[in-house]
């Protein structure tokens, strides 16, 4: 049987892994490579990456340290480059994809898949390119939205541009262009620990495609809650598995206890 | 033993070459037939359309080739899309003939609501006599990325299946050619072991 997936977001910020609430209040947390390594180490169904450096996406950082064996100097590219090639597990890349040939230089380096969301919006032709190029699968649709009244509004731009769209609609528009998945991310709920918006799924029951929430994990029986659902696929989240310790295996402790498919991992 | 990886534009090489890496293989990416010839192991990636694959497999190797590759290596291995084009034909706009190594015809897969198939999904019915599968068991869980599955399958060619939305052929056999819906390289321990016992074949 198919089995619902434990997903850590990874949020990259000029050179460094960062947490963030209600996408703002970002702070250091540590670096890229141990991080990713050590997620994997515990057993994560797969990892969505995000670069949500400012300026440009091949801007450089010079960590000015000399105690890892890491690169001193490296862009989010980079990163992935060194990264992408010791995961065995899926790896969702995104932050600042904005067109074609970023995209296929970061599959080229072994992405599995793409996260477009601010790019959606400012090009319709990405989308459809993209997953005649590679495939629907490769291609998954970030949404940040702000939730009010029950009225999901998209937001672009690391949640500083209103689209004036709503979730159920830009989503339904992704899914006739044809991407693999739908990554909806709750800013009003991120790094709250409050818990997920699992009305979330109404935005989106009438329509096929696989879905990942996110926004507002604090313990691990909101992550289990929500597997729970039968129309979440997976879910994700960022500062929870930053901070707890083995936060993976408690996740899937959790969802095992209560019934939930999810992989056994050793 | 030397080890191929048939770089035709679809399909995450990197990926397949990278899990490889970690096993501690060495692998050649190659679309150069005579370089190819030369493997005794050879895989087939392959993503996005059946179509799609197809023709660009078509612009780097004549049928007969692929069909001489199959045939003299010692172990052959299509994965995904890879796998798909193996089998008679495919139907996605229109009818896509594709290598015929396995029986059937590759659909869309019946009886699913949410589409792509994407995630981990254990493999059911496993036939323990066949190397490819040497140690796995229906504990062991794969990543499956697909809108498509083969149906119409002959029976004694189908290694082992798995569920979603229909029990379809999650891996395939044909005397030393498979094929694996799910993507081997992306599955961590399982798929390593699978991998593993590809090579020693």
């Amino acid at each position: 049987m198919k089995k619902k997936r434990i997903i850590p977001l990874v949020l990259f910020r000029d050179g460094y892994v960062i947490q963030a609430r209600n996408f703002g209040n970002h702070k250091r947390l540590g670096l890229l490579g141990p991080t990713l390594t050590r997620l994997e180490e515990w057993g994560a169904d797969e990892i969505i990456l995000v670069n949500i450096s400012p300026g440009s996406p091949d801007a450089m950082t010079q960590l000015g340290r000399t105690d890892t064996a890491d690169e001193y100097q490296y862009d989010f590219y980079s990163a992935v480059k060194q990264h992408a090639g010791r995961s065995s597990v899926p790896l969702t890349v995104g932050g600042g994809i904005l067109e074609f040939k970023q995209a296929a230089r970061f599959f080229e380096i072994g992405a599995d898949k793409v996260l477009i969301n601010t790019g959606f919006h400012l090009d319709k032709n990405l989308v459809p390119h993209l997953s005649k190029e590679f495939g629907n699968q490769a291609v998954v649709l970030g949404l940040d939205y702000v939730e009010i009244d029950g009225r999901r509004e998209v937001f672009s731009h690391l949640g500083k541009v209103p689209t004036g769209r709503t979730v159920s609609e830009v989503a339904q528009n992704a899914e006739e262009y044809g991407v693999g998945e739908f990554f909806l991310n709750s800013i009003k709920r991120d790094g709250t620990k409050q818990g997920l918006d699992l009305e979330v799924v109404n935005d989106v029951h009438a329509l096929r495609t696989p879905l990942i929430i996110c926004g507002g994990v604090g313990e691990a029986k909101q992550i289990s809650e929500a597997l729970e659902v039968d129309r979440v696929d997976g879910v994700a989240a960022a500062n929870y598995f930053q901070h707890i310790e083995n936060s993976v295996q408690l996740a899937r402790k959790s969802a095992l206890s209560a019934g939930i498919l999810v992989r056994r991992v050793m | 033993m030397k080890i191929g990886i048939i770089d035709y534009g679809s399909g995450n090489i990197g990926s397949v070459r990278n899990a490889l890496h970690l096993l501690g293989h060495d692998a050649l990416l190659s679309n150069v037939f005579a370089e190819l010839k030369s493997c005794s192991h050879l895989i087939l990636p392959g993503v996005g359309s059946f179509s799609g694959a197809k023709q660009k497999l078509e612009m780097v190797l004549e049928d007969s080739q692929v069909a001489e590759l199959a045939e003299n290596s010692k172990a052959f291995l299509g994965i995904c899309v890879g796998m798909q084009i193996l089998c008679d034909s495919g139907n996605e706009n229109g009818v896509t003939p594709g290598y015929g190594f396995f029986t059937g015809q590759v659909n869309p897969i019946p009886g699913a609501d949410i589409l792509p198939h994407m995630g981990w999904n254990n493999l059911d019915r496993i036939d323990v006599a066949s190397p490819l599968l040497k140690g796995i068991t229906e504990e062991d869980d794969f990543y499956f990325v697909h809108s498509y599955c083969l149906v119409g399958s002959r029976d004694s060619q189908v290694i082992s299946s798995a569920t979603y939305g229909t029990n379809f052929p999650a891996v395939v056999q044909n005397e030393n050619v498979y094929g694996v819906q799910f993507h081997p390289e992306k599955s961590s321990a399982a798929g390593r072991k699978l991998l593993e016992n590809f090579l020693e074949i």
